[in-house]
């Protein structure tokens, strides 16, 4: 649920339940308001017929008065201990010949000296067409007034929450390897603007840290070279002593490791260089060609280990920088020949978009997410344990995607290229 | 002919030097900037193994100062920087060479050898040795004056041989320089065995004695 949804569903939620609660009891507040009045009109009312009374000579005269309003009855009573009474009842209206609501006052007056009763009434019709027409009216201005709180706290809610989103949205584009480090436009808000801070602070300091840590990389590696090439060189000399055939055979593998000291060196090198190598320029490079010379360069290293390439390339030109293709491309095949068993077979599949190089062998005895992690090594095999890495991060870095997926036996690597 | 060898790890230039000192090379070691810059202005030579890191400035530095004064030595970058920034910078100021650290001392002997041969005898690439006669721009071999039928790297093969003509020379070294750039590709270097029987096997059936030599456990080696 988004926030924006979640302050507004509050603020719904006691809206309704105010409008519920709000209109029985305002109807019965005006209803009594309206009510008071009556009464108080009937007894006003009885007062002035009192006056009047006073007025007229004869009983004749009230028969009259009588007939002329309807809403008043005036009966001769036993007593005049008798106390006024006010309620409602439905009676029938002469003028409109239905029944209708009245409120009655029956209460007693004096003529002449005698006790009479008096009924006065009044139709409680119009009264209560106009607390409905109150109630209503009362109604829809609360449902406008709710409703347009509604709207006007969603929309300024949205414009509030703008810089959130945006800055939300920086983040999602953040690259930690990527040459600059992120940055806002000024929130006047400011919340905002401290958080705004405190994320271009972090960030800024996750890359100092991962440039810190390339530099080492790279600064490393290179200091490892010269006490290689030193090694490397008394390894030479020695082997002109003529050695016996056991010290050989020691210098033997130490050369070998030696070797493999160097290329692992090299491949750390290029790992923190692809960054820079990225910006490259790209050209059109027909793929199908490419990969047939490189394939025809491995070849005598997959004779050498009576391995056969399958290739099925279809004509496809992609949009890519060559020495960043070769790479990724040579990774994947000398990646493939080192683990292919022997008098098995590569095969290479390219079709629109996408490059598939696979090969039989045993699962991995690790998570396949980890296969493109460095120094994620499956056996005791010569590589170095980088190639994949580099892999990956020729694919983070020019934004095409590697897959790696294994079923029936054989493991699959694709590379899937943007169209150019 | 002299070398001069521009480089600061003592021990490095101690190899090299040792590496040199049974032919017919002379090597002098200058370890910084100074003294590099010194000797290049008092005297010939006819290589400089060049590091660009220096105590006292930068190597490349070096390479303007040859060229007024005059200088027709050969240079050689040699450097822990392998970067294709500094190769490119170096080879356009100058430089005839470049070779990344770590390196393998028969393939610094091919390069120097090579260079030497462009530079001191132009127009003449024709080697003797033995009964063998080599031709290096047509990159064809004639024993007893009979042409030897070698692919390009059975030849390229003889001549790293040659250059490194009584020296122990590993496999490694062998592969690497036959592979040039493409040598990071291969895990091993099995295909060198090979190329070698082969040769022998030219150079034996033509008449020459077996001068490449099976070193067990390390390499090979040319001697006559």
């Amino acid at each position: 649920m988004r926030l924006l949804n979640r302050t507004l569903l509050n603020l719904s939620v006691y809206s309704v339940i105010i409008l519920i609660l709000v209109t029985p009891v305002f109807y019965r507040i005006i209803n009594r308001i309206i009510w008071d009045e009556v009464d108080e009109n009937l007894l006003l009312q009885k007062n002035e017929i009192q006056i009047r009374m006073n007025r007229l000579k004869a009983d004749t005269n009230l028969l009259e008065w009588q007939s002329l309003d309807s809403n008043i009855k005036i009966e001769l009573a036993s007593t005049t201990s008798f106390h006024d009474s006010l309620f409602t009842r439905q009676q029938y209206n002469s003028v409109t010949g239905e029944t209708a609501p009245y409120r009655v006052l029956i209460t007693s007056v004096i003529f002449q000296n005698k006790p009479y009763l008096l009924t006065v009434r009044v139709s409680l019709l119009e009264q209560e067409d106009l607390i409905e027409a109150l109630a209503i009216t009362q109604s829809i201005a609360l449902v406008f007034l709710l409703a347009g709180m509604l709207v006007i706290n969603w929309r300024n809610s949205r414009a509030l929450w703008k810089p959130f989103y945006k800055t939300v949205d920086s983040l999602k584009k953040f690259e930690l390897e990527k040459a600059k480090p992120i940055s806002f436009a000024p929130s006047k808000i400011k919340e905002f603007n401290d958080l705004n801070k405190a994320i271009a602070q972090l960030t800024a300091r996750d890359h100092q840290v991962f440039r810190n840590q390339k530099e080492f990389t790279e600064n490393a590696s290179h200091e490892i070279q010269t006490p290689l090439a030193i090694v490397q060189s008394k390894m030479e000399m020695m082997m002109q002593t003529n050695p016996s055939h056991v010290q050989a055979g020691l210098m033997e593998e130490m050369m070998i490791a030696l070797t493999r000291l160097g290329r692992l060196n090299k491949g750390l090198l290029l790992l923190t260089k692809i960054d820079s190598l990225s910006f490259l320029e790209r050209e059109k490079i027909n793929l199908k060609e490419f990969l047939e010379k490189l394939i025809l360069v491995y070849q005598p290293e997959a004779n050498q280990k009576t391995i056969s390439f399958q290739v099925s390339l279809h004509q496809q030109e992609i949009f890519f920088n060559p020495l960043l293709l070769d790479i990724l491309l040579s990774n994947l095949l000398s990646n493939a020949i080192r683990h292919t068993s022997p008098g098995n077979t590569i095969s290479v599949l390219l079709s629109v978009q996408q490059m598939t190089i696979s090969n039989p062998g045993e699962a991995l005895p690790f998570e396949s997410e980890k296969i493109f992690n460095r120094f994620q090594k499956g056996s005791s095999k010569t590589g170095a344990g980088i190639g994949l890495a580099i892999v990956k991060r020729i694919a983070e870095t020019t934004g095409i995607s590697v897959r790696y997926e294994f079923y029936n036996d054989t493991h699959f690597f694709s590379v899937f290229f943007e169209k150019s | 002919m002299k070398i001069l060898i521009v480089e600061d790890e003592k021990s490095l230039a101690e190899s090299i030097t040792a590496y040199f000192s049974e032919t017919d090379y002379l090597c002098e070691l200058a370890p910084d900037y100074e003294s590099a810059s010194e000797k290049i202005a008092l005297h010939e030579y006819d290589c400089i193994l060049l590091d660009i890191t220096l105590p006292g400035g930068n190597g490349l530095k070096l390479l303007p100062e040859l060229k007024r004064h005059k200088k027709n030595a050969g240079v050689i970058i040699v450097s822990a920087k392998n970067s294709i920034d500094d190769k490119i910078k170096g080879l356009d100021i100058g430089a005839d060479d470049y070779l990344p650290k770590p390196f393998h001392l028969a393939e610094l002997g091919a390069r120097v050898n090579a260079l030497i041969r462009r530079k001191k005898f132009e127009g003449e690439t024709f080697l003797h040795i033995g009964s063998l006669q080599l031709d290096i721009a047509g990159k064809s071999v004639t024993i007893l004056n009979k042409k030897l039928d070698l692919t390009k790297s059975e030849f390229d093969l003889l001549l790293f041989l040659i250059s490194n003509k009584n020296k122990v020379v590993s496999k490694n070294a062998i592969g690497e320089h036959l592979s040039g750039d493409e040598a990071d590709r291969f895990d091993n270097f099995d295909f060198v065995y090979s190329h070698i029987k082969n040769l022998k096997k030219k150079m034996t059936e033509a008449g020459s004695t077996d001068c490449i030599k099976t070193i067990y456990g390390l390499g090979y080696k040319f001697e006559l």
